[in-house]
């Protein structure tokens, strides 16, 4: 089964480091810009980014990223 | 309400050093044993490669007398060297809303009060990453972070007064090809010290978290190691913390 998303980012060092949380709780992911970002400031990456991960670990994730109050 | 935190302001500490000290607090941080700590430092000349870095990236010339380290945080490489000030926070996000996309925001709110506190008017600019000055857009603050278990390492670089050549002639910084880098001092039209501005940097990071911060001063000349660094940060009360009780400097040490 394909990867779905968990979440979009405003750029890719907030994606890093939602990536290296999820690491840490034995959560794989990855990481895909979006269309949105493609071309933002020629010649300059980033731009939102999408986070993939596996259907089976999607709840626990989203659970992971919940802020908390 | 404000939370005890602990501001540890080193000069100038090798990027080795620094990390290894960041992992230890981190550790201490996260078992509770010590609240919230901002390290605020500089860099000797070093090039740091984040988990994105490309190969192509790097195109040091022959003769460049510059340190090249892999790291574990994110984003790509970047430069760092004297008269950059360098902010590592330790932080435990559990303390601060347990939310990755604030903290970031925070940080960066951070940043541009700091920036805004000597006379620097800069801002976010949508899909990129770090702080900038406009226009056109030049890129004055660079920001990296990893997260394990909600601790936080790394954090940012604000460029004070240093020659920018090394981040577009020694590497492909931040992975942006055309992008520009400016420095305070260049902003302001006059030199400028580390010095001056990391009051500046501490007062933004109380206002921005919630913290007060109680100094830990350094002890001069010894390197970081051969003080009891860990010995005192673990023996000192937290204060207005939330966080618990005090551990001994074994449980502490990560390496």
């Amino acid at each position: 089964m394909g990867l779905v998303p968990l979440t979009v980012v405003a750029n890719p060092v907030e994606a890093e480091m939602i990536r290296s949380l999820l690491s840490t709780e034995g959560i794989e992911s990855l990481v895909k810009q979006t269309n949105f970002g493609a071309g933002i400031m020629d010649g300059m990456g980033g731009g939102p980014q999408e986070i993939l991960v596996d259907p089976a670990d999607l709840e626990s994730a989203r659970e992971l990223l919940t802020p908390q109050e | 309400m404000t939370r005890g935190a602990y501001v540890y302001n080193l000069g100038q500490v090798p990027y080795v050093e620094a990390w290894d000290l960041q992992r230890s607090l981190a550790a201490a941080v996260s078992q509770g044993a010590i609240p919230d700590t901002v390290l605020l430092l500089e860099h000797p000349p070093v090039i740091t490669l984040g988990r994105r870095a490309d190969e192509g990236e790097l195109h040091v010339p022959d003769g460049a007398e510059v340190e090249i380290v892999e790291t574990d945080r994110g984003g790509k490489s970047t430069y760092h060297g004297p008269g950059q000030l360098v902010c590592y926070p330790i932080f435990d996000l559990t303390r601060h809303g347990q939310d990755v996309k604030r903290y970031c925001r925070d940080l960066e709110e951070a940043l541009i009060r700091t920036l805004g506190a000597v006379g620097v008017e800069a801002t976010r600019i949508e899909g990129l990453t770090g702080i900038w000055v406009e226009s056109p857009p030049r890129k004055i603050a660079s920001i990296g972070v990893h997260i394990t278990k909600w601790v936080t390492t790394h954090g940012y670089a604000l460029n004070v007064d240093l020659d920018t050549a090394p981040f577009t002639e020694w590497i492909t910084a931040c992975g942006l090809a055309d992008a520009s880098f400016t420095t305070i001092a260049r902003e302001l039209g006059r030199p400028l010290s580390v010095d001056e501005v990391r009051p500046h940097a501490a007062a933004a990071l109380e206002e921005v978290f919630g913290l007060s911060f109680e100094e830990i001063p350094a002890e001069e000349g010894a390197g970081l190691w051969p003080q009891p660094l860990h010995e005192r940060l673990t023996a000192k009360p937290t204060g207005a913390s939330s966080a618990g009780q005090t551990v001994g400097v074994e449980q502490v040490t990560a390496r």
